[in-house]
């Protein structure tokens, strides 16, 4: 982190600091525990290599809809302090019962039966080719859950630069970037080293129900962490 | 698509459920609006990481050490507030204040050193240097 910080106050560029900014959001503690759910989210694809590093990538997009998106809201005019004051007080109050309704989801211990939507708690685990779009609402909505250090980051540092005027309207994407740079890299060596190693590949393919059961358990298991910061540890 | 349908519903449930019980034990502290020439407010939530806390302590520090005579004569003040405190909504809304933020404030005139605060927030030294050329700037 010293080390970030060090080449944060030297940076002339504002691509740079956008990307520091990035990195130090992506290692601090909290947005690293969603990193670390969205990892698990998307290796459940495992016999898919070219599926689990698309969904690396999506789940980035996804960050970069939400970051971007802020960004344009606040650069239209729409009142920035509003906007702060909203996500940075009730992002992460909301992280916790997602991760965990989401979590129960896809355990089916919960199942959401609406009319013409049976079946539905099947598929949101499924790999079917309609799976990319959870992992890009999972990118939008992990982005949005502001903690109190990736809030500063964001609001007081990230966006002052970005709508100081139209030509830093794309650091937001590189900020995004580098958020959602430890999932790509997992995403990479998931689909690419761990997959090629042949035998362990077959024996995931045969553990890949438990393996889901297991990343459900790690959206629970998460949700109560963010639960026992906000309501319990503080 | 049907997923997209499922999770906004999920949000949906969620953000309702939350909105419902979340009236957390909310300290009922007036924000005092200080009379000092030179205010420094550091705004948080309830909710602080560590490096958040580090800005409060060192920042009241540096000033406590930079000027201990100005802050016995009520010249400079410092106040730290609780935005999720409803007493905290008409200064915050006053400073324009939507997050964690450390502002100097004189008068009028208000220097936001959020980002370069955090940035030295474990730092007790470089901490000083910050809240010194705020209140430099704000004077001058």
């Amino acid at each position: 982190m010293d080390f970030l910080q060090g080449i944060l106050e030297n940076s002339q560029y504002s691509v740079v600091t956008a990307l520091i900014l990035g990195l130090m959001t992506a290692i601090s503690p909290c947005p690293l525990a969603t990193n670390i759910s969205a990892i698990g989210f998307i290796s459940r694809d495992i016999e898919n290599r070219k599926r689990v590093f698309a969904n690396g990538l999506i789940y980035t997009l996804g960050r970069a809809i939400s970051y971007t998106g802020l960004a344009l809201i606040i650069y239209a005019g729409a009142s920035q302090m509003n906007l702060s004051r909203l996500f940075q007080g009730w992002g992460e109050k909301l992280l916790a019962p997602f991760l965990i309704i989401a979590g129960l989801l896809m355990l089916d211990v919960i199942k959401i039966n609406f009319p013409g939507f049976t079946g539905l708690t099947d598929k949101i685990a499924d790999k079917g080719k309609g799976s990319y779009w959870s992992t890009l609402i999972l990118g939008i909505v992990f982005a949005l859950a502001f903690c109190p250090y990736s809030g500063v980051l964001y609001f007081a540092m990230l966006i002052p630069m970005t709508v100081a005027g139209a030509d830093g309207l794309y650091l937001p994407l590189v900020f995004a970037l580098a958020t959602g740079l430890p999932v790509i890299i997992f995403a990479w060596l998931l689909a690419y080293s761990v997959g090629s190693v042949g035998k362990l590949y077959n024996k995931i393919r045969t553990f890949e129900l438990w393996f889901r059961r297991a990343v459900a358990v790690i959206f629970i298991i998460v949700g109560i962490y963010y639960i026992l910061r906000i309501y319990v540890l503080r | 698509m049907k997923r997209i349908i499922l999770f906004a519903a999920v949000l949906a449930i969620v953000a309702g459920s939350i909105s419902c019980n979340n009236q957390s034990d909310k300290k009922e502290q007036s924000a005092e609006t200080a009379t000092a020439d030179v205010n420094v407010y550091y705004f948080h939530f309830t909710r602080r990481c560590a490096t958040c806390m580090a800005v409060e302590e060192n920042a009241r520090k540096a000033i406590e050490a930079l000027f201990p005579n100005e802050l016995n004569t009520g010249e400079y003040s410092f106040t730290s507030l609780n935005l999720d405190d409803a007493g905290t909504k008409e200064i915050a809304d006053r400073l324009g204040v939507g997050g964690q933020s450390l502002l100097v404030v004189r008068g009028e005139k208000k220097i936001d050193i959020t980002g370069s605060a955090w940035m030295v927030a474990h730092d007790p030294e470089k901490m000083k240097a910050e809240i010194k050329s705020g209140i430099d700037k704000i004077l001058f």
